[in-house]
């Protein structure tokens, strides 16, 4: 192995180091019915929760149903009037850019949820924020390597076509 | 950083995307080919180091490295940086795929700019080179945080309110990405002086 391939490899493996403390960035708002009550969650992924994000829920015809806050658990929960008979479409602004939505169809609203439907639900949020797998991770850097060489490979053709 | 999907209004992706394609054109002709693997590993740092965050008040900030890109890369920059953010955007779910030209005008065009403003004193000594990488990893930040201020003004917010936001909640990322940058670049002028661009050693 030369010596420059070992510091290129040497380079690759500080710049996994950076991902040790590995935690996720996507903006999640995460909602559903439970006795009567509207429950959001807001994260950024895991227990990075979103405090003080702006929520805001709509009709189908995007009428204002609801407009709070998140508290410093990302949570807030909220009712919807009696006679509610549309899909509810909730919003967070989590600021600087960062938004999300979640949509709860009107079925839901017409039958009280069972222990069953809670339980899909709490399982859709936990696939939601869970974080980057380190596949994930390796995958992005080697489909970066990949597309460099490609690049790299096509440009010595272009040349030698031009010689 | 990563403005998400359906935040910015038509005409501003639009334009974004423009001069996305425009930068990434302009950086794929500068790219020497046969240093590819530095845009690579580059990139690949881009790429990871958005998985580390912290919270701060409302919003959640990460390190960027677009400072350490622009001041090694240049012009290649902008596809290291297009192809970084395309791969968190569908990987990682940062960011929506209709902003990833404005995403990329917002990282790589501080990244340029770092480039002309502090690679010159690369290789000047020790202290001076650590200061200049400092300020390219810094100055990237405020950069960075100026036009994402701009791009939601331009979408019908408060430009001053959001720019003074994006930048407070940055301060931290400025300090720590300017300092890794730093301590990075003097690292590779050691022991992989080939890395730092031609011309500048």
């Amino acid at each position: 192995m030369t010596k420059k391939i070992r510091k290129i490899i040497f380079i690759i493996i500080l710049a996994l180091l950076y991902v040790l403390p590995v935690f996720a960035h996507k903006v999640i708002v995460f909602a559903w019915m439970e006795n009567g009550l509207v429950h959001t969650e807001s994260s950024f992924g895991g227990d990075d929760r979103v405090h003080n994000g702006k929520i805001t829920a709509f009709d189908a015809k995007g009428n204002l149903i609801f407009k709070g806050v998140t508290d410093d658990n990302g949570e807030l929960s909220f009712t919807v009037p009696d006679n509610f008979h549309s899909d509810l479409i909730i919003k967070l602004d989590a600021c600087t850019g960062h938004q999300a939505q979640w949509r709860i169809p009107k079925e839901k609203f017409k039958n009280s949820s069972s222990a069953e439907d809670i339980n899909r639900a709490m399982e859709k949020k936990a696939e939601l924020e869970s974080g980057p797998s380190f596949f994930q991770i390796i995958a992005g850097i080697g489909i970066i390597f990949l597309i460099a060489f490609a690049g790299r490979f096509i440009n010595k053709k272009y040349r030698n076509k031009n010689r | 950083m990563h403005i998400s999907e359906g935040v910015l209004s038509g005409p501003v992706m639009a334009a974004g995307a423009a001069f996305a394609i425009a930068g990434t054109v302009a950086g794929l002709k500068k790219i020497d080919y046969d240093r590819i693997v530095h845009v690579a590993i580059l990139a690949s740092a881009f790429f990871v180091a958005s998985l580390i965050h912290v919270n701060i008040g409302p919003s959640s900030v990460h390190l960027i490295l677009n400072g350490i890109v622009g001041i090694l890369l240049g012009w290649s920059a902008f596809p290291a940086i297009l192809v970084g953010l395309l791969l968190q955007a569908i990987l990682f779910q940062y960011g929506g795929i209709t902003a990833l030209g404005v995403n990329t005008v917002i990282m790589a065009v501080p990244a340029v700019i770092c480039y002309y403003l502090f690679s010159p004193f690369l290789g000047k000594g020790q202290k001076i080179t650590f200061a200049a990488a400092f300020m390219a990893g810094a100055v990237a930040i405020l950069l960075s945080s100026i036009l994402l201020g701009a791009a939601l003004w331009f979408t019908e917010k408060n430009f001053l309110e959001v720019a003074i936001t994006v930048i407070a909640a940055h301060i931290p990322v400025m300090i720590i990405e300017g300092i890794i940058t730093g301590f990075c670049v003097s690292f590779f002028l050691k022991v992989y002086p080939e890395i730092i661009p031609k011309g500048i050693k």
